[in-house]
């Protein structure tokens, strides 16, 4: 019987063994990357209210940073904050999300996990989450939201002017800065804090962006925001999937939003088109690394399609060499076609290791869209809560839900989503309610929505039909109403 | 056969090494506060923190306006009308905590300090006392709360640049500091402190 030793003793054992640790090597160690790296497990959990029960909406997301750690830190706390938001938890929220912030913040300079997100052989998404600008600058624009419960409103105006610093990250100046909602939510703030002078300042900047927007008077205590549409999708193309594009995955059904208290009705404007921050980022610089990746895969590929060809070839001659009895020339042939055989395998594996990939991790709660609507309001005593509103193109009203409001002093901010953050749904159906209002002040003769909708076409340049193809997800219709309704639930993905 | 046992083992070390530990973390451990973090960024950190107010603690105590009076100076120095205008998020209480306390411990009496964030709790205390809930306390009865003669203001202003092609962040943030006359609105002393701080990203983030 042969020992190992006996068989590495044949010569063709020796080029068998190195290829067979170079492929161990590098078809097990090269994805490592992705596999879940417990670094600093439970930051979220720390950030949460001390001995409170974790709600059901945030477990997910506790879950989900313990396993994945820092490498999808900035994604997990940016949507947890969301959902803490969505919980009236403001504090919650403030901690996760100015976490996020901060991270976002930190410089990654001669950082190991971003130098290994730029070998070949390592994908992009192995790197620490930080966000495309309009994901970075959407944790700004939450944040202000939570800091709005702070007295003094200075760090609530800093995270607005925060959000529009990251936009300035587009490749092309005419979309640099143009995210107008920040300046118009931090006029508000100013005017909350009766320095009307620099509210002035904001708003000169918003109706300079976009002449079409109206934006409030000084005594507008009360904004009402509302958020609209699914978050835009990114989707990796090109032959490598190398290529990364930005897709609007909102249908654009709901073309309008009303705000109803009591019989009051207030017809929201669009502010913000957040797909479009998102499309209009132009190049990025590691598209050019990604495209070095592309690159290094096709030519690893073409040397081992030419190697295989090679040794075909060879081992051919090898065979016919061998037929003709001439045992020198099959030999080097047959040496010849191992050595292609080889080059070939060897390639082919350096090219199946090779992940030039694009990062599509998303901010997936976002909104699509952004409205908002101001008004003067008593907000001494108690009063009953905004409903918010969802209308078609033609102004009908599709669902509406019960909106939060944060108090800061006299101010009231009032804030809704068609979609939730999370699942279950915090947002309550006030369908019945909010058509009543609309039906008491319109008595069936309202073309303010369908009018406001073709301003805000304008305004952002968008047509006035379908925006995507629909997602496929249940319609749900409840015979109890005179509309359709549709049941938006959605869980991050 | 040596060479290749010698390959063998050498082609099983790589495997191992190349399959090592992943990142671990570290232990929890004591920095410097005025040193750069390992989390560092462009904004205001700890070491700013620490050097503005040194800055200014001494500044205002070589102020003969300030400190050489007959009569000890009142200030009133609290977050109040110290204003964030930066694009930074920030607790403005680290700044002006840090700085009158170390103003207070050097000032050794030259400065007294007015507490109007406390005015409440001390207004609750003076009706109980009066109303008789509490006896009088140790300390001599005042007639009332005291007054102020200077009231620091400031704010933090910040001008943010950044290089879409090349990834370099870079943010000038000035701090200033007044001192004013509760009287007459005059001034009588001020500074600022100013720092620029610049990084560049790793190109797989830009």
């Amino acid at each position: 019987m042969r020992s190992i030793a006996d068989l590495s003793a044949t010569p063709r054992f020796v080029p068998l063994a190195l290829s067979c640790a170079v492929w161990l090597t590098l078809s097990g160690c090269a994805t490592t990357g992705l596999d879940s790296k417990p670094v600093e497990p439970g930051r979220i959990e720390q950030l949460l209210e001390p001995k409170a029960e974790v709600p059901a909406a945030l477990r997910p997301f506790v879950l989900r940073d313990q396993e994945q750690g820092r490498r999808d830190r900035v994604l997990n706390e940016a949507m947890a904050g969301l959902v803490a938001l969505e919980l009236s938890q403001l504090q919650t929220a403030q901690r996760l999300l100015s976490d996020a912030q901060s991270l976002i913040e930190t410089i990654y300079a001669q950082n190991p996990a971003a130098n290994r997100a730029r070998s070949n052989f390592v994908p992009e998404a192995d790197k620490d989450f930080k966000g495309d600008p309009y994901e970075r600058a959407m944790v700004g624009y939450y944040l202000a939201l939570a800091d709005f419960s702070d007295p003094d409103l200075d760090n609530a105006r800093a995270d607005l002017r925060f959000a529009e610093i990251q936009d300035t990250m587009s490749a092309s100046e005419t979309y640099q800065s143009d995210m107008i909602v920040m300046p118009f939510i931090r006029g508000w703030l100013y005017n909350c804090s009766g320095r009307s002078a620099q509210a002035k300042d904001e708003f000169k900047a918003v109706e300079k962006a976009k002449p079409g927007i109206k934006t409030p008077a000084a005594s507008d205590n009360v904004l009402l925001i509302a958020e609209v549409g699914r978050a835009p999708g990114k989707i990796a193309s090109g032959r490598h999937q190398e290529e990364l594009r930005y897709a609007r995955h909102d249908d654009g059904l709901i073309r309008g939003v009303t705000f109803t208290q009591g019989s009051q009705l207030l017809v929201g404007q669009q502010i913000e088109d957040v797909y479009w921050q998102a499309s209009t980022r132009g190049g990025r610089a590691v598209d050019k690394i990604l495209a070095g990746k592309a690159s290094f895969r096709n030519t690893a590929e073409n040397i081992a399609t030419g190697a295989a060809v090679f040794a075909h070839i060879t081992s051919d001659l090898a065979r016919d060499a061998a037929r003709r009895k001439d045992s020198d020339d099959a030999g080097q042939y047959a040496g010849l076609a191992v050595l292609g055989m080889l080059v070939s395998i060897g390639s082919d594996i350096v090219a199946a290791s090779t992940h030039p990939e694009a990062d599509t991790r998303t901010w997936s709660t976002l909104p699509d869209r952004i409205y908002v609507a101001t008004t003067q309001a008593d907000t001494n005593g108690e009063t009953t809560s905004w409903s918010l509103g969802f209308h078609d193109a033609k102004g009908e009203l599709q669902s509406a839900v019960e909106m939060r409001t944060f108090r800061s002093g006299a101010c009231l901010l009032v804030w809704g989503r068609q979609y939730p953050g999370s699942f279950p749904s915090s947002w309550t159906d006030s369908s019945s309610r909010h058509e009543a209002a609309i039906h008491e002040t319109c008595q069936g003769g309202c073309n303010a929505v369908a009018e406001q909708v073709a301003r805000d076409a304008s305004n952002f340049k968008t047509p006035l039909v379908p925006l995507a193809s629909p997602p496929d997800e249940p319609v749900k219709v409840e015979s109890s109403t005179t509309f359709r309704r549709r049941i938006f639930l959605t869980y991050p993905e | 056969m040596r060479t290749n046992t010698l390959l063998t083992l050498s082609a099983t070390a790589l495997l191992l090494s190349a399959c090592a530990t992943p990142d671990t973390g570290k232990p929890v451990t004591y920095q410097d506060v005025h040193s750069t973090g390992v989390v560092a960024g462009v904004g205001v950190e700890s070491q700013d923190v620490t050097a503005v107010t040194d800055v200014m603690v001494k500044d205002i105590l070589a102020t003969p306006e300030v400190v050489k009076r007959s009569q000890a100076a009142r200030v009133i120095l609290d977050a109040a009308y110290f204003e964030n205008e930066s694009s930074q998020r920030i607790n403005k209480n680290l700044l002006v905590d840090r700085l009158r306390i170390n103003l207070q411990r050097a000032a050794q009496g030259k400065l007294l300090f007015v507490s109007r964030e406390s005015a409440d709790m001390v207004a609750q205390e003076r009706d109980m006392k009066r109303q008789g809930v509490t006896d009088s306390g140790t300390l001599k009865q005042a007639n009332a709360t005291a007054g102020a003669d200077y009231r620091l203001i400031g704010r933090i202003n910040s001008l943010d640049a950044r290089s879409a092609q090349s990834g370099t962040v870079e943010r000038y943030t000035q701090i200033t500091f007044e001192l004013i006359d509760l009287e007459t609105s005059l001034s009588v002393w001020s500074n600022l402190y100013e720092f620029k701080k610049g990084g560049q990203d790793d190109a797989i983030y830009r």
